[in-house]
C-alpha cells in the first residue's frame, strides 16, 4: 500500500480498505494471543478424552457388539457393514469432536466479543469491515479445529483404525470441513444471542442431540424411518459419513454430495453471520 | 422513615435465619430462566432415545451380575438417571457457585447479613440437590412410561437420586472453593468424563480385567449407577448400604469443608 | 454504638490498620476521612463484623463481633464500596430477597421493599434488572438494601464515589433524611465536601493511623486559616513564586499545579502579591476546607 498518512512520530497508517487477506493478517496478532493463552486447556479434550472414549466404547462396549464378543447377543458386526465397533465409531468420534470443538469456540468467544470484551466494536472502529471480522472469527476457529483434528487423527491412527496414510489426510480434511460447517452458523447464532444462557441451550438442544443422532455411534438406519430421514438432513451426518469413507478407504460418489452439502451450510452460515454482526455493530 | 416501626418486634427478631432464604433466592433466579432449567431434562432423554435405540439393536441383551438378562435400553437407563443426578447437581455447585462467589460477589452481600458461611454452603447444596433430583424425577417417570423398569423398587430411585445429587453437590462445592479461575474447571472435566465413560454406564463391569474393576468400583459415579440400577432392576439387598453410606459421607464431608472454606474466602 | 481500642488489621505482612481508638455515639453521623489505602475500608469491614480483628478490642452495639457476628449483623446495615447487588434478580427482588436473608417474613419483606423503593425513588424501576440501572440508581438501591432490616447503625463505605455531582446530592439528601430519623451513620469518604456535608464528627486517617479527630469546623479551625489563596502560575514557576510571597501567609503549600497561601484575609494578600509583580494565570480566594486540613496533617494532597 503506497498511500496513507504518516504521523510526526513515524507511525504510518495505510489509507483505504484492506483486502480480504490483509484484513485477516491484521487480526492475526489478536487471535494468536488468544490462542497462545487458551490452547493448553483444550489439549486434554482433543487427545486424552477421545482416546478414553475409543477405549471405553470401541473396546469395552465393542465386546458386547462385535460378533464373537463375550457379550454379543444383538445384530453386531453385520449391521456395521462388516466393521468392528471400534473401527465404526473412530471416524464418527473424530467428526463429532470436531463439531463440538468448532461450536464451543464459536459460542462464548464470539458472544464475549460483543458483550464482555467488546473486541468487535474496537475492531469495527478501525478500517476493518464487518465481513473481515466474520472471516477473522471463522479463520480462528478453523485453526483451532485443525489443531484438534490433527491430534484426534493421531489418536485414531494409534488405535489402528485408519487404512492408509492418504486416508489419514482425508480424515483431517473431512473433519475440518464438518467443523467449519458448524462454525459459521454458530457464529451467526452467537452474534444474535442476547443472553449467555442461550449459548448453553444451543449445545444442549442443538449440538449434543445432533451428534447423538449423527450416525457416529450407530448406523442411522437403526432409527425409525422418519427419524432417520431427519438425521440425514443434519450436516453432522454428512461429516460422519465423509470421515468414515476416509478411514475405511471405501469412497463412493456420494462423497461429492456430502462435500457439497457441507460447503453450502458453511456459505449460508457465513452470510447469516455477516448479517448478525452488521446488525449488532449497528450498521452495514 | 414514616412506617419504621413496621418490623420492630415482629418477624425480624423472632425468625432465626437459615439457609432457606438462599434456596428461595436460587429458585427465584431460575424462575426467570425456565428454558435453561428445563433443557436439563432433555439431555439424558436424547441419550436414551439415540444410544438406547441405535446401540441397543447392536448389543441386544445384557446379562446382569445375578445372571438375569435385560434389554440394553433397560440397562442404560438407570446409568443415565444417575449421571443426570450427578450433572444436575454439579453444574450449579461448580460453575454456578464459582460465578456467584467470584463474579457476582453474592456471598459478600449475603455474609453482611446474619447468615453464616455454613448457611451459604447449605443453601447452595440444597439448591443443587433439588435441581439434580428434579431432573432425576422426570427421568424416572419417562423410564416407567417406556416400560424400562422391572420392579416397584424403582420408586426408591427418587430418594436415591436425591442422595446422589447431595453427595456430588457438596463435594463439588467444596472443590470449587479452591478454584482460582475458569481454567481450573478443566480438572472437573478431567474427573467427570472418564467416570462417565467407564463407570459401568454403557456396559457391565465384566468387560474389564479384575484390577480395573477394583478401580472403577471406588469411583462415585459407579456407586451411583450401581445403586440406581439395583433399584430399577429390583436387585435389592443389604449391600446397597455401601453406596448409601458412600454418598452420605461424601455429602457430609463436602458440606463441612465448603462451609469452612466460604468463611475463609469471604470473611478475611 | 461502636467502641474500638487499639484496633489492628493485618493481611499477611501488610498492616492496613495500625492501632486506632474510635468511639461512636448513638444518633451521630461519624466519618472516616482519608485517601485510598488509609485503612478506612478495613476498619469498616471489622465494624460490619465480616472481618476478624488482628489485634485490639472492638464492641459493636455492646456485642463482640467475634462471637456475636450474626446478632450484630442483624441490627446493622451495610452499604459496601462496590455495589454487590444481585445481578440475577430484579430491582425489587433484590430488596425482598435481601430482607429474607435477615429472616424477615415474606409479607413484611415485600412491604418493606416497596416502601424503600419509594424512599430512594426507584419505584418505576422495580421490575427492571439491576444492570439496566445507572451508577447513581445502583447506589441508591444499595442504600435501600442496607435499610431493609431497619438498622440502628448504618455503615456506608464511600457512598458517592464514582457518582456524578447530581447523583451525589440525591444520595446526600437521602442520608440527611435518614439521620433525622435517628439512625446512627458511619461513613468513609475521600471527599472533603462529603465529610463536611454529612459528618457531625470525623477522624482523619492516614497510613492506618488516626491523624486527627473532631467536628469538621473544629478541625478546620485547628489546622487551617480562615481563607486560602490559590495562585496558578504555570508549569515550573510555582516554586519561585512561592518564595516571593512566603512572608505574606501563615503557611505556604506548593502543589504541582498551584501555590496555596493560608491567610486570614485573602483579597488583601492577592493585591499584595500583584504589587510584588507576580503574574498568576488565575487566582482564587476561598474558605478553608477539610482538604486543607488533610494537606496540613499529611503533607499530601488527597487526589495526588
Amino acid at each position: 500500500m503506497s498511500t496513507g498518512t504518516q504521523s510526526p512520530t513515524g507511525v504510518r497508517t495505510p489509507a483505504g480498505a484492506p483486502t480480504v487477506w490483509q484484513a485477516l493478517a491484521r487480526q492475526a496478532p489478536y487471535y494468536a494471543t488468544v490462542l497462545r493463552r487458551t490452547w493448553r486447556g483444550s489439549a486434554f479434550s482433543y487427545s486424552v478424552l477421545p482416546a478414553l472414549t475409543l477405549a471405553s466404547l470401541g473396546l469395552g462396549l465393542g465386546t458386547f457388539v462385535d460378533d464373537g464378543g463375550a457379550g454379543s447377543t444383538g445384530e453386531g458386526t453385520a449391521a456395521l457393514g462388516g466393521l468392528s465397533y471400534l473401527a465404526f465409531i473412530a471416524p464418527g468420534m473424530v467428526a463429532v469432536t470436531a463439531v463440538m470443538g468448532a461450536a464451543g469456540e464459536s459460542t462464548f468467544p464470539v458472544y464475549a466479543g460483543f458483550t464482555w470484551t467488546k473486541i468487535y466494536y474496537a475492531m469495527r472502529a478501525t478500517s476493518l469491515r464487518v465481513r473481515d471480522l466474520v472471516n477473522g472469527a471463522t479463520a480462528y476457529v478453523a485453526v483451532r479445529v485443525l489443531i484438534a483434528v490433527v491430534l484426534l487423527s493421531v489418536v485414531v491412527a494409534l488405535f489402528g483404525t485408519i487404512s492408509s496414510v492418504l486416508g489419514g489426510f482425508a480424515l483431517v480434511g473431512a473433519a475440518l470441513l464438518v467443523g467449519v460447517a458448524h462454525t459459521t452458523p454458530v457464529i451467526a447464532y452467537a452474534g444474535w444471542a442476547k443472553e449467555d444462557t442461550a449459548l448453553g441451550l444451543v449445545f444442549r438442544l442443538g449440538i449434543i442431540p445432533m451428534t447423538l443422532f449423527s450416525g457416529a455411534y450407530f448406523p442411522v438406519d437403526q432409527l425409525p424411518a422418519a427419524v432417520e430421514a431427519l438425521a440425514k438432513v443434519l450436516p453432522v451426518w454428512h461429516g460422519v459419513e465423509l470421515c468414515r469413507m476416509a478411514t475405511t478407504g471405501e469412497v463412493t460418489s456420494a462423497a461429492w454430495v456430502h462435500v457439497g452439502y457441507l460447503v453450502l451450510v458453511t456459505a449460508v452460515g457465513w452470510v447469516l453471520a455477516q448479517r448478525q454482526f452488521a446488525r449488532r455493530l449497528g450498521r452495514i | 422513615m414514616a412506617s419504621s416501626t413496621v418490623l420492630r418486634g415482629t418477624s425480624r427478631g423472632a425468625a432465626h435465619p437459615t439457609a432457606y432464604p438462599l434456596l428461595e433466592r436460587h429458585v427465584r433466579v431460575y424462575k426467570r430462566a425456565p428454558a435453561a432449567f428445563a433443557s436439563g431434562f432433555l439431555e439424558p432423554l436424547f441419550y436414551l432415545l439415540s444410544i438406547g435405540v441405535g446401540v441397543a439393536a447392536l448389543v441386544g441383551e445384557v446379562t446382569l451380575d445375578d445372571g438375569r438378562t435385560i434389554s440394553y435400553t433397560a440397562f442404560l437407563a438407570p446409568a443415565m438417571l444417575a449421571t443426570q443426578a450427578m450433572n444436575g447437581a454439579l453444574f450449579d455447585a461448580t460453575y454456578g457457585f464459582f460465578f456467584r462467589l467470584k463474579y457476582e460477589k453474592l456471598y459478600d452481600a449475603v455474609l453482611a447479613t446474619p447468615l453464616r458461611p455454613v448457611d451459604a454452603a447449605v443453601g447452595e447444596v440444597l439448591w443443587a440437590t433439588v435441581r439434580g433430583a428434579a431432573y432425576a424425577a422426570a427421568f424416572v417417570v419417562i423410564m416407567a412410561a417406556l416400560g424400562l423398569t422391572s420392579s416397584w423398587w424403582t420408586l426408591l430411585a427418587l430418594p436415591a437420586a436425591l442422595l446422589i445429587a447431595f453427595g456430588f453437590a457438596a463435594a463439588g462445592l467444596a472443590l470449587t472453593t479452591w478454584m482460582r479461575s475458569w481454567q481450573d474447571f478443566e480438572f472437573i472435566q478431567v474427573a467427570i468424563m472418564p467416570m462417565f465413560l467407564f463407570s459401568a454406564t454403557f456396559y457391565p463391569l465384566s468387560a474389564y480385567p479384575d484390577w480395573m474393576q477394583t478401580i472403577v468400583t471406588v469411583t462415585p459415579l459407579y456407586q451411583a449407577v450401581d445403586l440406581v440400577r439395583s433399584l430399577t432392576t429390583g436387585a435389592v439387598g443389604p449391600e446397597l448400604l455401601v453406596p448409601i453410606t458412600y454418598f452420605a459421607v461424601m455429602g457430609a464431608l463436602g458440606l463441612r469443608v465448603a462451609g469452612r472454606r466460604v468463611g475463609v474466602l469471604i470473611l478475611r | 454504638m461502636i467502641e474500638a481500642q487499639a484496633l489492628r488489621k493485618a493481611y499477611g505482612d501488610f498492616e492496613a490498620v495500625k492501632g486506632i481508638d474510635v468511639s461512636v455515639e448513638r444518633g451521630e453521623a461519624f466519618g472516616f476521612l482519608g485517601p485510598n489505602g488509609a485503612g478506612k475500608s478495613s476498619t469498616m469491614r471489622m465494624v460490619a463484623a465480616v472481618s476478624p480483628l488482628t489485634g485490639g478490642s472492638l464492641r459493636i452495639l455492646g456485642l463482640d463481633p467475634e462471637s456475636d457476628g450474626p446478632a450484630i449483623r442483624a441490627r446493622i446495615g451495610v452499604c459496601p464500596q462496590e455495589d454487590s447487588l444481585d445481578g440475577d434478580l430484579t430491582v425489587r427482588d433484590n430488596l425482598v430477597v435481601y430482607a429474607r436473608y435477615f429472616g424477615i417474613g415474606r409479607r413484611d419483606a415485600a412491604r418493606k421493599a416497596d416502601e424503600l423503593l419509594e424512599f430512594v425513588k426507584l419505584t418505576e424501576k422495580a421490575h427492571g434488572m439491576v444492570e439496566d440501572l445507572s451508577g447513581g440508581m445502583k447506589r441508591r438501591l444499595t442504600i435501600a438494601r442496607s435499610l431493609v432490616n431497619e438498622p440502628e447503625l448504618l455503615l456506608l463505605d464511600e457512598p458517592t464515589t464514582g457518582l456524578d455531582p447530581q447523583a451525589r446530592h440525591v444520595v446526600w439528601d437521602q442520608l440527611h433524611r435518614l439521620k433525622q430519623t435517628g439512625v446512627t451513620i458511619v461513613l468513609t469518604t475521600h471527599y472533603m465536601d462529603e465529610a463536611e456535608q454529612l459528618c457531625d464528627r470525623l477522624v482523619v486517617m492516614d497510613g492506618g493511623l488516626i491523624a486527627a479527630e473532631g467536628s469538621p469546623l473544629s478541625l478546620i479551625a485547628r489546622y487551617s486559616t480562615r481563607e486560602v489563596v490559590e495562585l496558578r502560575m504555570g508549569v515550573g514557576e510555582n516554586e519561585a513564586a512561592a518564595e516571593r510571597v512566603e512572608d505574606l501567609a501563615e503557611r505556604v503549600e506548593v502543589l504541582p499545579d498551584r501555590v496555596l497561601l493560608y491567610v486570614a484575609d485573602g483579597e488583601k494578600v492577592v493585591e499584595e502579591a500583584m504589587a510584588r509583580g507576580l503574574e498568576p494565570r488565575s487566582t482564587l480566594v476561598r474558605r478553608s476546607s477539610l482538604e486543607d486540613v488533610f494537606l496540613r496533617l499529611t503533607g499530601r494532597s488527597l487526589d495526588a
